[in-house]
């Protein structure tokens, strides 16, 4: 009787010896990437402003088409206004630049603007800053990330100019 | 000798014998005596490049990596065989790799089925292979696959704009079980 008693036994940790033997085999995965803060600038058609071509984008242009001094039509939301003495007229209109970021901790940006060529024949003025030189100007220093903030674009055409105007302003956001 | 300890003797001898691993004994020793019975290895998982998958890097036996690059919600500039796709808040990459099982002395006919988790899964980032969302609960990846056989694998990792920029990584664990 005591002999069937360690044979049962015996077989009982034989068997469970063999069941913890489990047929599993294993890997890992690294996954590993650099994430970079990122910074967009996107111009958009202002609720009071002329239709920006490519507006939601970062590569926008407001085609003014053909103008005159007197007489004529001008886009819908461009302001013309002739100034004093018939020397010059000048044409206005609001548009939107909205800045955004990701993954970064900066809560400011600065803004400048620049045109990608000097003006000596026409004037033009963003907001209240004439920027016709060429050089950087800065917008603003405390721009607030996700907003649509209006800037009025005003070009000044003396009465002497004639023909195609064209230039581009630049706009660089620069996180703080 | 009591008979009650000879019992208890023979018993812990036997176990012994049936159980080489016990006492934190090395497994790897090789045995210079064949076995009776060829028993069946454990699966052997390989991580593999996929055909149009970024590189895959071998860390050996089962273990590997795979570096997405640098990685930007704005300018997500893709790498080669990844892409990357904006949602609101965040920005998923997405790509592919290649799973494979052997199973060494298994027969022909053997399958196995894998299974995945996440070993960090409290991170912000989420991973997901073929749609399936990683947490550190195992969940298929394959029910039943044959040995020697595998797949490719879709991987998407989600990144919120939140995240602060910097290095993030994660590890996912495979487990491949041999179905009897």
């Amino acid at each position: 009787m005591r002999n069937r008693s360690i044979f049962v036994t015996m077989l009982v940790a034989l068997a469970f010896a063999g069941v913890a033997k489990a047929q599993t085999g294993s890997g890992t995965l690294g996954i590993n990437a650099t994430v970079q803060g990122s910074i967009n600038l996107a111009f958009l058609t202002d609720a009071n402003g002329m239709a920006v071509t490519g507006t939601g984008t970062s590569t926008a242009s407001l085609p003014l088409g053909t103008v005159s001094m007197y007489g004529g039509t001008v886009p819908a939301n461009v302001t013309k206004t002739v100034n004093g003495a018939a020397i010059s007229f000048n044409l206005s209109t609001p548009f939107d630049v909205r800045v955004d970021l990701a993954n970064s901790a900066s809560t400011t940006f600065t803004l400048s603007a620049m045109m990608s060529a000097a003006d000596s024949v026409n004037v033009w003025t963003l907001g209240p800053t004439n920027i016709s030189s060429g050089a950087s100007f800065a917008v603003t220093s405390a721009g607030v990330y996700a907003t649509a903030v209006p800037y009025t674009l005003k070009l000044t055409v003396p009465a002497s100019e004639a023909g195609a105007i064209s230039n581009s302003i630049g706009f660089t956001a620069i996180a703080n | 000798m009591d008979s009650k300890y000879k019992v208890l003797f023979l018993v812990w001898m036997a176990v012994l014998i049936a159980n080489r691993t016990t006492f934190g004994q090395r497994t790897s020793n090789p045995r210079t005596s064949a076995p009776m019975v060829a028993a069946p290895a454990a699966p052997m998982i390989t991580i593999l490049a996929a055909a149009t998958g970024p590189l895959v890097r071998s860390l050996g036996a089962g273990n590997a990596s795979l570096d997405l690059g640098r990685v930007s919600y704005f300018q997500g500039r893709a790498a080669p065989g990844q892409s990357v796709q904006k949602r609101a808040g965040s920005f998923v990459i997405y790509t592919r790799f290649g799973l494979r099982v052997d199973c060494p002395g298994s027969s022909s006919s053997s399958r196995v089925t894998v299974t995945m988790s996440r070993l960090d899964a409290d991170r912000s980032d989420a991973i997901s292979i073929d749609g399936t969302t990683l947490g550190s609960a195992a969940q298929t990846l394959v029910q039943s696959i044959p040995c020697g056989s595998g797949g490719e694998h879709r991987l998407d990792v989600n990144v919120p704009i939140s995240t602060p920029a910097g290095s993030i990584g994660s590890t996912v664990a495979f487990t491949a079980t041999l179905n009897r």
